[in-house]
């Protein structure tokens, strides 16, 4: 067995290591040529995938839970197969609990989402460059960006979008998509009011961007997944499957670290005897023992024993015929 | 449908089959064996077997979907 001959160290740390990063548990054995090879070959699948899949191929949703219009976000059972890379599982398994957190809800003011009214105040400002369209009454929608301000005020909200051409002010109806989603860009929906009335005149609509921290490896909801499949099509599916594929090969990395390998050593030839006075059979084996007393008693015959009485007597004295079990040195 | 069109069908996804053959060959080669030399050697022959079997389900389907 491969464990006598390589030194796995402490082998369930070597394990934890190479599940949280793939390659590393070898390199803390020492074993530099498996640890690059299973670190080039899985984490380079893994950020393949990750780069066909727009970083978002991999997320873990517990239950379906509310998507942000009241459609259940998607069971991922493939993430069971991803979560073999260790780290980013971690990281998606966090981004879950943070995803399923009462706080983290849409904001939804003056505007009915399919379950029916449902109203969740602005809670924090926002400030963020935004780009969409804006929409009058009977007018087709023009291309509109600037810079969006939305702030809390008095249980509904105040905010402007300043723009090259001026600045609007917002009011009356709003919806800010959920704060951790799996979406660089966060929607946005606001009604555009004039006068001290805040009469609603036009509506814009369109994104601002999602912090990293609030989007890579959070939960997908419908639209979402709906909005990559239909963009990406294909290369999604073969996001998936590089990414489920580098999860279930650092099983194979894992157990590596923490067994051994298969084989081991045992592929490597015999190691070559530096003498050749004499004959160790340990080394050679029985056959070769044979020959040698064979070829003793022709050069030198004591007429007392018979060449294969001595012979068998060589390899009697000298070769065991069970194998040596002992262990070789430990690398 | 022909073979032709069917491997020049924009960028088949089946190309993206190769990278991952080579990576479970080298992978599942590490896990069995230690020494470098037979890592390769292992994982060269099992590549050859994996293309070798997908080549054979490739013509297997080809075959089936004649006159489709």
């Amino acid at each position: 067995m491969s464990e006598r001959n390589i030194d796995l160290k402490i082998p369930w740390v070597a394990g934890v290591l190479a599940f949280l990063v793939p390659g590393a548990g070898h390199f803390y054995q020492g074993r530099r040529f498996k640890g690059a090879l299973y670190m080039a070959c899985i984490v380079g699948t893994f950020l393949f995938g990750m780069f066909l899949g727009e970083w978002r191929p991999v997320y873990w949703t517990e239950n379906a839970g509310q998507g942000r219009f009241g459609r259940p976000a998607k069971k991922n059972l493939g993430f069971l197969a991803q979560a073999g890379v260790g780290t980013p599982a971690v990281v998606a398994f966090l981004q879950s609990w943070r995803y399923r957190q009462p706080g983290n809800q849409p904001v939804v003011q003056n505007l009915h989402d399919v379950n029916g009214n449902r109203n969740e105040p602005l809670s924090t400002t926002i400030d963020a460059e935004f780009s969409g369209i804006i929409k009058y009454e009977g007018r087709p929608p023009e291309p509109i960006a600037g810079r969006l301000h939305l702030e809390p005020w008095n249980r509904t909200f105040k905010g402007t979008l300043e723009t090259a051409n001026g600045k609007l002010e917002l009011g009356n109806s709003l919806f800010v998509d959920s704060r951790i989603l799996g979406d660089p860009r966060r929607m946005v929906r606001a009604g555009v009011v004039e006068g001290e009335a805040a009469n609603e005149i036009a509506s814009i609509s369109g994104r601002i961007p999602r912090g990293a921290a609030n989007w890579v490896f959070a939960p997908l909801d419908d639209h979402v997944l709906q909005d990559l499949n239909r963009r990406l099509n294909k290369r999604f599916e073969m996001a998936l499957v590089y990414t489920w594929i580098a999860g279930l090969l650092n099983i194979l990395a894992i157990w590596d670290a923490v067994q051994g390998p298969a084989y081991g050593y045992g592929d490597e030839p015999p190691p070559q005897t530096e003498s050749t006075d004499t004959v160790e059979p340990e080394k050679t084996g029985k056959k070769e023992a044979v020959k040698a007393a064979a070829a003793a008693t022709s050069d030198d015959d004591d007429g007392d024993r018979s060449p294969p009485a001595l012979a068998e007597a060589a390899v009697g004295e000298t070769a065991s015929p069970i194998p040596d079990q002992t262990p070789r040195e430990t690398r | 449908m022909e073979i032709t069109a069917l491997l020049a069908n924009g960028p088949n996804v089946s190309w993206y089959l190769l990278p991952l053959a080579v990576v479970i060959s080298l992978v599942y080669s590490a896990s069995r064996y230690e020494l470098p030399e037979a890592i390769l050697k292992r994982s060269g022959r099992l590549f050859l077997t994996i293309l070798a079997f997908m080549a054979v389900v490739l013509g297997a389907l080809i075959l089936l979907s004649r006159n489709l």
